[in-house]
């Protein structure tokens, strides 16, 4: 039974690696660079996880993060924790400007990715694979190394 | 006619001064910058909670030390751990001194978030930190009386929880609670917990 879900898995990853390896890169991919991503491991039961990443454009152009996908979880939003009324609310927006020139952070009580109805939690040691949809720069592909609990940031 | 309103004047300073010290509690602990003494009382006799080995605990029971209480939940995918790891922090660089003091998680999920789960979770971050959980009821009545506000928010299949982020602190003797809030630094929080722990008794 647990094989046969392993064979499942694996094999929607490949199908998923195939059809992600296929989409066009993008004309200026070269220029931003996806730098320290990772997630912290989620307690049993949990369905929801947050991912952290840097991402550096080294070009002269502007560019948008304006979504992101990944095989391990039914969606991917882009939160923002915010402070509204007294309480620590996280928003999802619909998108995240990266500056030329500029590094933006994704991190803990920031903005960040959070991986929803995950079909399992995410255990210490594992990749998620992740791919990022740019404006202009087409989609980059990122693995989210997953810390152990209570980490503050990823192992190093 | 100016001696008249020289005469109101005084008396309603005379009237201020008295009622700011009617307000005040008398064994308020001492001012500690960066954070606020709260009129919340931190006794809660009534209120029986589980703590984090399944024990039953009153907050009463943890007098002696410095409790250090933030509400929140295990599935919390941001702020929580971020918080908690911030805390561990402190702990660390409390030194021999964070025998006085006593981290605890109080769930706002307490229907997932059993003595078990909590262990486990807390420990992650620290050995030594704790945990409460109890019914539905209870911890809507504590979080209400910290005036932590709440609220469940569906996402995906799920649901995740805002609730407000401030961390209370409560003095060994169980009388005066501080609040720290976001806009107090790592350095503030650092000095009011050294402050409290001082002024408990040694273990």
């Amino acid at each position: 039974m647990i094989r046969a879900r392993r064979l499942v898995t694996a094999a929607a990853l490949s199908a998923w690696a195939v059809l992600a390896s296929a989409a066009p890169p993008g004309p200026v991919a070269s220029t931003l660079r996806v730098e320290r991503p990772w997630a912290r491991a989620t307690p049993p039961g949990a369905t929801i996880g947050a991912g952290y990443l840097e991402l550096r454009n080294a070009g002269d152009t502007a560019d948008r993060l304006v979504r992101a996908t990944s095989p391990r979880a039914a969606a991917v939003q882009i939160h923002e924790t915010q402070l509204a009324d007294g309480m620590m609310r996280m928003r999802e927006i619909d998108g995240l400007a990266i500056p030329a020139g500029a590094s933006v952070r994704l991190e803990p009580g920031g903005t960040h990715l959070m991986l929803i109805d995950l079909p399992r939690p995410l255990v210490a040691g594992e990749r998620v694979p992740l791919v990022l949809h740019f404006a202009r720069a087409g989609q980059l592909t990122a693995e989210l190394v997953v810390a152990p609990p209570g980490s503050p940031g990823p192992a190093p | 006619m100016t001696w008249r309103a020289v005469a109101v004047a005084v008396v309603a300073l005379v009237a201020g001064f008295l009622l700011a010290l009617a307000l005040r509690p008398a064994d308020d602990g001492p001012e500690l910058p960066g954070l606020h003494i709260s009129k919340v009382d931190p006794a809660a006799p009534d209120l029986a909670f589980l703590d984090e080995a399944g024990e039953a605990r009153r907050l009463t029971d943890y007098r002696g030390k410095v409790l250090v209480i933030f509400f929140g939940f295990v599935r919390c995918p941001d702020v929580c751990p971020t918080r908690l790891f911030e805390l561990a922090q402190l702990m660390k660089a409390l030194g021999p001194e964070r025998d006085r003091v006593q981290v605890l998680l109080a769930t706002l999920d307490p229907d997932r978030d059993r003595p078990e789960v909590l262990r486990s979770y807390v420990t992650a971050f620290d050995p030594a930190f704790g945990a409460l959980t109890g019914t539905t009821a209870q911890m809507d009545t504590l979080a209400a009386r910290f005036y932590v506000a709440h609220r469940k928010v569906p996402l995906g299949a799920d649901y995740t929880i805002d609730h407000s982020a401030a961390t209370y602190l409560v003095d060994a003797a169980g009388k005066t609670v501080y609040v720290a809030g976001i806009e107090t630094s790592r350095e503030q929080l650092l000095a009011a917990l050294k402050a409290l722990a001082a002024r408990a008794p040694a273990t």
